[in-house]
């Protein structure tokens, strides 16, 4: 009975421990610096190393498995690229590496026998070059020097399976090659999920996930910063009824730069003022190419200027871009318009036809003579004969003057007169 | 009852029934009891996680094998485009960041290699080649292949995920952006900016996919191309 009780309470506490751990939630596959120095910020996020030319320096990632299935991962260190909009990213496993990502080896394997449970550094028993010509190296005999040369050399990439809420540590060696140049060089160490193929019954796309973790490797010595607008132009969007701006940024400087960039835009027509905002960072030695899209204005003028603010040691930098205009008019407000200039334009044709249908005849200014008496004679009043003559205020006639009648006034006037004879 | 519980009691050991109970009642969270003492200490470290990317579904379990379906095409004598959805009800792009990258994060979207291509048995084109608008092999690449994929994020659903307190705000999608070998080989997803929540995550669907098909493309039913969703702290 005793035991009955004891398995009943064991049970209890162990179905309320789920409960409690529901608070979790969700856990993905991760990766993190081992060994982050509060000193330095974000170094809980990132690596940041300061190593001169030609020097090592031996770290590790903590790779986690946040869930609860064990996950494969492959992790493999990578160069820096540029995503569009600016984003950072890293290069794909399969492509050539010639920056950090050639510069990092893992170290994943046990190390040999005789160096098993040695808390001493990779670095003190392989040496600065990792040719296993540490200062451990001279006490080893022939065949485990070769076992230790062979260790030392890493790995440029690791495969490995994480149970559930587990955690590991993945030692590596970060070597600044002799000759490097001064300034920042980025990178980063890759945890990607290896997944099953999917069973695509259908044309279409397998996603593989993984995370990033940067390093920032600077070589230390004087560096310029300084960034330029490159490029700023407006053109129509893909998707309709938008522009894209794109604004081009240069850093010709040795290091990754933050930037906020701002694009003003005022509509002339309406007044209506807005600003578009996006923050980044241009790697070094790098173009950045920023698209903002814009929403095409019902009616108006736009007119676009760029700024861009930036930090040097402190002090903030300010540029600006050129200023561009481009104007719009929506296709409604263009139908409605080609609409009344045709109707225009038909208004005065039928006119002119009306005109140029309506014969007229002459009639020779005699003494004595003005426009009204003129009008009466032909039945017209005096404004439309001063009108279809182009006559003037104070419209003084002199003989001899030639003025244009209407014919059918001139008949009517003939048929009138007969008649009175 | 009383009798009942005469007999357990008569039972066991009075020291196993006072250990159960106070198991049972510490287990069950019903009381808590904290011992005055001058020397008492309480102390509790909850470790910051790891920003993460996954794709899960509506219960935000991972999905084993995500995979964007695009649209059936029949065989044509022009250029033509196919089109697809990445991230679904069942298949959302999801982004974890529980206090580990308060400065930001970048999500992209780029194909295993930039030499990938829509592979079947015998016949492929390109994902990332520009010419004639896409549709037909540019000379750029090492390949001589046609065809190119754009994405467009910015048409996409953005939307908090477990986080009862978090916003979007500061969250802003990528804009439609066409794979170009060489110069556009990954393609933004959604970026975080250092202003965005440090614990947060964030769930998007309806990222719009299109892919210009060359000419004359030899019909077949598996064209398939492996992409990777990244994610990197700012």
């Amino acid at each position: 009975m005793q035991r009955l009780f004891l398995i009943i309470s064991t049970a209890a506490v162990l179905l309320t421990l789920p409960l409690n751990l529901r608070g979790l939630e969700y856990g993905g596959l991760g990766g993190r610096p081992a060994n982050p120095n509060p000193a330095i910020p974000n170094s809980q996020n990132w690596f940041i190393y300061e190593l001169a030319a030609g020097t090592v320096k031996e770290d590790a990632v903590i790779i986690s498995n946040g869930g609860t299935e064990p996950v494969t991962a492959l992790i493999y260190p990578a160069d820096a690229t540029r995503s569009s909009d600016g984003g950072f990213a890293l290069k794909q496993q399969t492509e050539t590496m010639t920056g950090v990502g050639s510069w990092v080896r893992l170290y994943p394997n046990d190390r040999p026998t005789f160096a098993a449970g040695s808390n001493t550094s990779i670095i003190e028993w392989c040496g600065s070059s990792l040719d296993g010509n540490g200062s451990r190296a001279n006490r080893l005999t022939p065949t485990q020097k070769l076992e230790l040369i062979a260790w030392c050399r890493g790995v440029a990439n690791h495969e490995l399976t994480i149970e559930g809420g587990r955690e590991i540590s993945l030692p590596f060696i970060m070597s600044a090659p002799p000759g490097l140049s001064v300034g920042e060089h980025t990178g980063g160490i890759v945890i990607q999920k290896k997944q099953p193929t999917a069973d695509l019954t259908e044309s279409g796309i397998q996603i593989t996930t993984r995370v990033g973790v940067r390093i920032y490797q600077t070589v230390p010595g004087t560096v310029k910063k300084e960034l330029r607008i490159s490029g700023f132009n407006i053109s129509p969007a893909a998707q309709p009824g938008y522009y894209t701006v794109t604004l081009s940024l240069s850093n010709g400087s040795s290091v990754s730069l933050n930037q906020l960039s701002r694009i003003s835009i005022t509509n002339l027509w309406t007044r209506q003022h807005q600003t578009i905002e996006r923050p980044g960072q241009v790697l070094h030695d790098d173009e950045l190419v920023i698209n903002f899209p814009l929403k095409k204005p019902f009616l108006g003028r736009l007119r676009l200027q760029a700024t861009v603010t930036y930090d040097v040691d402190g002090q903030p930098q300010l540029i600006t871009s050129r200023i561009i205009h481009v104007t719009n008019v929506h296709w409604s407000l263009l139908i409605i318009l080609v609409l009344v200039l045709i109707s225009i334009g038909g208004m005065l044709i039928k006119r002119r036809r009306a005109h140029s249908n309506q014969e007229t005849t002459r009639y020779t200014v005699k003494a004595h003579e003005d426009v009204s008496a003129i009008a009466d004679r032909f039945h017209l009043s005096w404004q439309q004969l001063a009108k279809l003559n182009q006559l003037k205020p104070p419209y003084r006639l002199t003989p001899g003057q030639v003025l244009i009648i209407p014919k059918q006034k001139t008949s009517r006037t003939r048929s009138t007169s007969r008649k009175n004879h | 009852m009383n009798k009942l519980l005469h007999v357990l009691l008569w039972k066991m050991n009075l020291q196993a029934v006072i250990a159960t109970v106070g198991i049972l009642v510490l287990a069950s969270g019903v009381g808590t009891y904290v011992y005055a003492s001058s020397t008492s200490n309480f102390q509790q470290t909850i470790n910051i996680g790891t920003l993460a990317i996954d794709i899960v579904d509506a219960s935000y379990v991972t999905v084993a094998s995500p995979s964007v379906v695009m649209s059936t095409a029949t065989f044509s004598f022009a250029c033509q485009t196919i089109t697809g959805t990445f991230g679904t009800a069942s298949q959302n792009i999801y982004v974890s960041n529980p206090d580990a990258a308060d400065n930001g994060w970048t999500a992209s979207l780029a194909a295993s290699a930039t030499t990938a291509v829509w592979d079947s048995v015998g016949t492929d084109y390109d994902f990332n080649d520009n010419g004639t608008s896409g549709c037909a092999d540019s000379g750029v690449d090492v390949d001589t292949l046609g065809g190119q994929m754009t994405v467009d994020p910015s048409v996409g659903t953005l939307a908090v995920g477990q986080c009862n307190s978090c916003v979007t705000t500061n969250v802003t999608k990528g804009s439609s952006t066409a794979y170009v070998e060489g110069t556009t080989n990954s393609i933004t997803v959604l970026t975080g900016a250092a202003a965005s929540n440090d614990i947060g995550d964030w769930k998007l669907t309806g990222v719009s996919v299109s892919q210009k098909i060359p000419e004359e493309q030899v019909p077949a039913t598996d064209y398939d191309i492996n992409m990777v969703l990244s994610i990197v702290a700012s």
